[in-house]
């Protein structure tokens, strides 16, 4: 890591019963970063999340924030808060009851403390919200007070544990923009899990992927889309079209594979990935990169049938067969660039590719 | 308030029977303080007459009384320590511990157990033991049976909190103790309230246990039935009864009403319906 | 042996004062109640060398056995009557009531927390030579004689226990028929089954658990009463458990009362256990 590592978890490990939960992450945050854990339910995110928050002790490993071994720090004396996944707005006290429990433990003037919870208030735009209770509020503005709960505090680093599950679509695209904005305001550090990557991708500086208690990849959302490490990642990460192949010959950074779907292929390799010759390998390629043609297009092309289209307004997502291949092709074509016209099933046409457009992966 | 319609016959029948059903349940005891009102020694149709004479009579008589503070110190005592014994194990067992199942049996072995099982078995432990029988040996049987209620009405207002709400207040800075006070306890409330009542009622109904550990002390139902072999001192009796009955009935509706309320209000601040 | 984590010792930590508190007023009692029943009183005392004489007498005895099977024979009539009679009831309350099913509840939980005493008591006072019954149907002019056999057997004991265990029986059958999935029985609808197909079928596999609870919660502690045969049993209805109280009371033999004790709750917990099994059984061939 180039910056310094404003908190860094240092091989942790957590084992429940027979399960290894999370096997030895490790990966630093930078300060003011907006840093995802992201993977399906299961894979260790929440997990590791609370060994970090201090609701879970690691079994081995080190978690250290701002210089600070806060391994085995009880939660109450961690400069940490946690927004729950359930919010855990307290139902026997009113929204400014809420913001300012926190500070009751800090012993600050009661002048600064209402200061405190008044700027809260107005940063989650709820001024005026003051007496009502938990069940008189919307999830949504249930989500802002917990929140402004945990600001309120002025952590080092806050940890958000799939806050925007139990809200609706248009909301939560809403607050995915809010969330994102307010992080940059307070300049705090954020480690948000989720298990939606489109969530991941819109939000974060960098992810996390994991998958059964590992870390897979930590990466920018850009990177990740376009350079996966691996089959696991990439499956995870948008739609992918997958193609077994061996690798033939290298030039420099270019890699001929063998595949029995797309015949023989020149892959541009990441700087730094080698694969021996007459390894197995897979082709990755994006159903976006994909292109269909009624005509045999100038670039190498296969043959294929259409199987299933589907018009979904700007684009059409088509299933599409072709020999050699183990399952149906996906295919993302936009509408306006095909001319109106429309591929429908059982049509033969010609599949063609960017050269930039496969990806390689170890099998 | 009952949907018939659709059921046609079958839907009246079974009204009809489930009001049958609660007369049968209510009627015999009904029937007590029917009786406590008429003027006559005798138990029987037809009716002489109104009096409160029964009543009165209960104020005059001094081991009554004394009786009725035994059983409700022991009542008091045996609710906060089962109260308060039942809140903690309802805490540690509403989470998955490796032998929950056997020890939630264990502790719900007493309702299982004939009372006079337990009475005789606490009676040998006692005085093998050497201490003398009392209202403290009384204390003891009753913190027993009492147990399983109170983990009953404990662990099913438990069930509706959200585990989370101690740990946003850990996160927030609070202590485990200050936890409890400033979020478990008061949530717990109303648990804890219908625990106390119920369990009073168990311990101040309670015949079998009282009869064997009770000693010299009497409590008011050992003296209730030594004053049934007194035919002249029925229509007493009966007087008592009646007022044990409406008592009991009160305290009953209003710690099922504090319960339930307290569910609604927990349900309602997570926004489920109930 | 698994490792047990932070959160477990929590767990037992907290439970560890409820836990003493039961061993010491339960788990020992029961002990000690075990212990006599292996030991012998010679008068006024007590031999402790183990053995199992106490044991033999119980099952020697022909008035004992008799009277073992009798009350046996009552907790299974009572058991079967009161679950019988509160299963309608019940399921009245689970599918029937819309609106105020609080109120339905409270008028049935009222009774279960009343004085059991004077459940008893009212029964009495309503079967007796001169009770409720007999003046009511004389004043009606329907008898010109009080009945006797209203009291004082144990037929009086019968319905003098159904009355007072009603309760413990309506309430888990409730939790449980309450417990079914609406939809199931919709379900069911929907692929052709007729309300008392859908009954048989779903409602009452399903609602097994409660009923078995509620008729656990009946039958054990029903043939250890002692209240109820005391008062209105009369010495045709004398049952297990006055047996045993005279033992620790007049006769002074406690030996012999532990023994008593520890057989009847061994041989009701074997009924117990094999009719439960029975009634699984059966239940789960219904297709």
């Amino acid at each position: 890591m180039a910056r310094e590592d404003f908190v860094r978890i240092e091989n942790v490990s957590k084992r429940f019963g027979a399960t290894l939960a999370v096997d030895r992450a490790s990966f630093g945050i930078g300060r003011g970063e907006f840093f995802s854990l992201l993977g399906p339910s299961g894979c260790g995110k929440t997990t590791l999340l609370r060994m970090i928050g201090g609701f879970a002790v690691p079994d081995s490993g080190a978690i250290v924030l701002d210089g600070e071994d806060i391994t085995a720090v009880p939660p109450n004396k961690r400069p940490t808060n946690m927004v729950f996944q359930s919010y855990a707005i307290f139902p026997h006290l009113n929204v400014r009851d809420n913001i300012a429990y926190g500070l009751r433990n800090e012993h600050l003037p009661t002048t600064e403390r209402n200061a405190r919870v008044a700027e809260a208030l107005a940063m989650i735009r709820l001024e005026g919200y003051d007496t009502r209770r938990a069940h008189e509020l919307s999830g949504g503005e249930r989500q802002r007070v917990a929140l402004a709960r945990a600001l309120v505090k002025r952590p080092k680093l806050l940890l958000l544990d799939e806050p925007l599950g139990a809200l609706d679509k248009r909301l939560r695209e809403a607050m995915q923009v809010e969330l994102r904005q307010l992080q940059r305001e307070v300049g705090i550090s954020f480690i948000f899990v989720t298990h939606d990557q489109e969530e991941a991708l819109s939000m974060s500086d960098r992810i996390a992927v994991m998958e059964k208690g590992r870390v897979l990849q930590i990466a920018d959302p850009k990177t990740l889309y376009e350079a996966p490490a691996t089959r696991a990642v990439a499956d995870f990460i948008g739609t992918m079209n997958f193609f077994e192949g061996c690798l033939t010959a290298m030039a420099g950074e270019i890699a001929t594979v063998e595949t029995r779907a797309l015949n023989h292929l020149h892959v541009a390799m990441h700087p730094g990935t080698t694969f021996g010759a007459g390894t197995r390998v897979l082709v990755a390629i994006r159903p976006e990169k994909f292109t269909l043609s009624r005509e045999p297009p100038g670039a190498p092309a296969i043959m294929a049938r259409v199987i299933v289209a589907t018009y979904l307004g700007d684009r059409s997502h088509f299933q599409i067969a072709i020999e050699g291949a183990a399952g149906p092709i996906i295919v993302s074509a936009q509408n306006s660039a095909t001319g109106g016209r429309r591929f429908e099933p059982e049509e033969t046409v010609y599949l063609s590719w960017p050269a930039d457009g496969p990806i390689l992966l170890p099998a | 308030m009952l949907s018939l319609s659709k059921h046609g016959q079958h839907g009246r029948g079974l009204a009809v029977y489930a009001l049958a059903y609660l007369v049968f349940l209510y009627v015999p005891v009904l029937l007590l303080p029917l009786f406590s009102f008429n003027d006559s020694l005798f138990i029987a149709f037809p009716l002489s007459g109104f009096t409160i004479q029964w009543y009165a009579a209960l104020s005059e008589d001094a081991d009554m009384r004394a009786a009725l503070l035994n059983t409700l110190s022991v009542g008091t005592v045996a609710s906060l320590l089962s109260t308060i014994l039942g809140l903690l194990a309802a805490k540690a067992l509403i989470r998955p511990l490796p032998g929950r199942a056997l020890l939630l049996g264990f502790a719900n072995l007493s309702l299982f157990i004939p009372e006079i099982v337990i009475g005789i078995a606490l009676l040998i432990l006692i005085t093998t033991v050497g201490i003398p029988l009392s209202l403290m040996s009384v204390v003891i049987g009753h913190v027993l049976i009492c147990i399983p209620f109170a983990i009953l009405v404990l662990m099913s207002r438990f069930e509706g909190f959200d585990a989370s709400l101690e740990e946003a207040s850990r996160d927030l800075g609070e202590s485990a103790w200050m936890t409890f006070w400033r979020v478990t306890f008061p949530l717990m409330l109303p648990g804890i309230v219908a625990s106390l009542l119920l369990t009073f009622i168990v311990s101040f109904d309670d015949f079998m246990i009282a009869f064997f550990l009770c000693g010299t002390d009497t409590t008011l139902p050992v003296y209730i039935f030594g004053e049934l072999r007194f035919p002249y001192k029925l229509p007493t009796v009966l007087a008592l009864g009646s007022a044990i009955l409406i008592v009991s009935a009160v305290l009953v509706a209003f710690a099922e009403w504090v319960r339930r309320f307290g569910l609604v209000g927990a349900a309602r601040d997570r926004g489920i319906g109930v | 042996m698994p490792a047990f984590n932070r959160d477990d010792r929590k767990g037992y930590l907290l439970l560890s004062p409820t836990l003493a508190v039961l061993l010491f007023a339960l788990a020992a009692p029961i002990g000690m109640l075990a212990l006599y029943s292996v030991w012998t009183q010679n008068g006024l005392f007590l031999d402790t060398h183990p053995t199992l004489s106490q044991y033999a007498a119980v099952i020697a005895r022909e008035g004992y056995r008799v009277l073992f099977l009798r009350s046996l024979a009552i907790s299974a009539l009572v058991t079967i009557i009161t679950v019988g009679l509160a299963y309608p009831m019940a399921y009245f309350v689970a599918f029937r009531v819309t609106r105020a099913k609080f109120i339905w509840l409270l008028l049935l939980t009222i009774p279960f927390w009343t004085s059991y005493l004077l459940r008893v008591f009212a029964w009495k006072v309503i079967l007796g030579y001169n009770g409720v019954i007999n003046s009511g149907l004389i004043s009606l002019g329907l008898i010109s004689q009080p009945l006797e056999f209203l009291l004082y057997n144990p037929t009086a004991v019968v319905v003098t226990l159904a009355h007072a265990y009603a309760a413990f029986a309506i309430l888990p059958i409730y939790v449980s028929l309450e417990k079914i999935d609406r939809s199931l029985l919709e379900a069911a609808a929907d692929l052709g089954d007729g309300p008392f197909r859908r009954f048989w079928r779903v409602t009452l596999p399903l609602s097994l658990p409660g009923v078995i609870g509620a008729a656990v919660l009946i039958f054990v502690p029903t043939t250890g009463d002692y209240v109820t045969p005391t008062l209105v049993g009369g010495s045709d209805g004398v049952m297990i458990a006055n047996l045993i109280q005279v033992q620790f009371g007049r006769v002074n033999n406690w030996p012999l009362g532990a023994a008593l004790a520890i057989a009847s709750m061994a041989a009701v917990g074997i009924i117990a256990v094999a009719v439960i099994q029975a009634a699984r059984l059966a239940v789960a061939r219904i297709r």
